[in-house]
């Protein structure tokens, strides 16, 4: 156990340097993400009041194609020169790899967000409450914990940016779903209302599928 | 035999559907437009039936390995997608005339349109891989996933907004009507296994065929054959 630990650490602290030498690439996929939010404004409305009550879905939308951005990258690393052979080879779980990644893509979909937040807030002048950052947490774990299972399956060909998301999306809809109407209840300051069935939603998707992606990524995950 | 077999299935649907087309009264609301349901209801049924055994021929390929589990699981995934077209292109029909909208976001639809895009999906990876040892473990994985996230989705999407009209009850119905539904039901059941079995005919020669053709090239023939 303490391995694995050892092991999903190494391959997070890895693929954190990598972002950190290249942080440019997060930049275009923040800068993405604010396009995102701009555009989809553009394209729906101009009322301040419906854009308000349409600003969470926007905001996740933003994400959500974000985040595929973050996702399709994450395994760039391993396919180029068969180092994915190389990290079997140098005895690296294939689930531990999986949790690596995992962790890569969510502290990278989770910062995201966080800077993202605060622009939604003044583009749409809504007024921000603490909870919200609990959802963030889960909704992003939850995009994050399928997302990196389906990336690594992809990851070696070459339609992945059309597959990626064709496969990814439809499996996310409870998740976006649930968040959307989640962060629609924080901002409305419904706490612990309606809310709590959708957090208990979320909380179910995210354990059930980090579960599963965690068991089938020794299937999967064991040479490209 | 299987000449029998394929007759035999077609003309049992062509009963079952002069059944429900004729014999089967009209509905004192909606007149002959119901008898749409004769081909959505058992579609709808098919989709979900084949759809679990695609689920079952995953699950069964990732404990024992061995391609005809995966070929249950294509085919079946196949048939469920063409019948899951079939429901979702039916029950458009029946809702303009009958509730006023080709389309509306009830829960059923909606949990049956992403799952058509879901098979849909798992279908195109399935092209896209080569490898068939490869393709068989990717595909029982994703097949496995997609099965397990229908409830999911169903309940997301119910929580998000609930019109689908409630099944009616087989007591409501006039008998002649629940007759041509069960009639209608089995017999597209029959046509699909038949579709199935050659299917999975197809699946085990090209399976062979390439297993054929990556093994090394024969040595030069001593003796002559035989």
């Amino acid at each position: 156990m303490n391995d694995f630990i050892r092991q999903a650490w190494a391959i997070f602290r890895k693929d954190v340097l990598l972002e950190i030498r290249e942080l440019r690439h997060f930049f275009a996929v923040l800068l993405f993400g604010v396009l995102m939010m701009l555009l989809f404004s553009f394209a729906l409305s101009v009322d301040p009041d419906v854009m308000r009550k349409m600003a969470p879905g926007l905001f996740w939308l933003a994400v959500l194609f974000a985040s595929l951005l973050s996702l399709d990258h994450s395994f760039r690393s391993e396919t180029e020169d068969e180092q994915w052979e190389g990290l079997l080879m140098a005895g690296i779980d294939p689930k531990a790899l999986y949790v690596g990644k995992l962790l890569t893509n969510l502290s990278f979909v989770s910062l995201l967000q966080l800077l993202l937040l605060p622009l939604m807030a003044i583009l749409f002048d809504l007024a921000l409450t603490p909870s919200l950052l609990g959802v963030l947490l889960l909704g992003s774990f939850g995009v994050t914990t399928l997302g990196t299972l389906y990336a690594g399956v992809t990851a070696t060909f070459h339609e992945r940016q059309m597959l990626l998301p064709l496969l990814l999306f439809p499996m996310l809809v409870p998740v976006l779903l649930a968040s959307v109407k989640v962060t629609e209840l924080a901002l409305a300051h419904d706490l612990f209302g309606q809310q709590m069935a959708w957090i208990r939603l979320l909380f179910v998707f995210d354990t059930v599928f980090f579960l599963g992606s965690l068991l089938l990524a020794e299937i999967l995950f064991d040479g490209a | 035999m299987k000449k029998i077999c394929i007759v035999g299935s077609i003309g049992f649907l062509m009963y079952a559907q002069y059944y429900g087309l004729v014999v089967a009264p009209s509905d004192r609301m909606m007149g002959d437009v119901y008898r749409i349901l004769f081909v959505h209801v058992p579609a709808a049924w098919m989709t979900m039936l084949f759809f679990f055994f695609s689920f079952i021929g995953s699950l069964l390929y990732l404990i024992r390995r061995q391609p005809r589990w995966d070929h249950l699981a294509l085919a079946t995934a196949e048939i469920g997608v063409v019948t899951n077209g079939l429901a979702l292109a039916l029950g458009s029909l029946w809702g303009k005339p009958t509730w006023g909208v080709w389309w509306t976001w009830d829960p059923r639809l909606t949990t049956t349109a992403l799952l058509f895009i879901m098979y849909g999906g798992y279908l195109m990876l399935r092209q896209l891989l080569e490898d068939p040892e490869r393709r068989a473990k990717v595909a029982a994985c994703i097949g496995l996933l997609i099965f397990l996230n229908v409830p999911i989705v169903y309940l997301s999407v119910k929580w998000w907004r609930s019109l689908h009209q409630v099944q009616s009850s087989p007591t409501t119905m006039d008998p002649a009507m629940v007759i041509a539904l069960r009639l209608n039901a089995f017999a597209l059941l029959g046509v699909l296994s038949v579709i199935l079995y050659h299917r999975l005919r197809l699946a085990r020669a090209l399976a062979e065929r390439d297993g054929a053709e990556s093994l090394p090239p024969p040595l030069v023939a001593s003796g002559g054959e035989k």
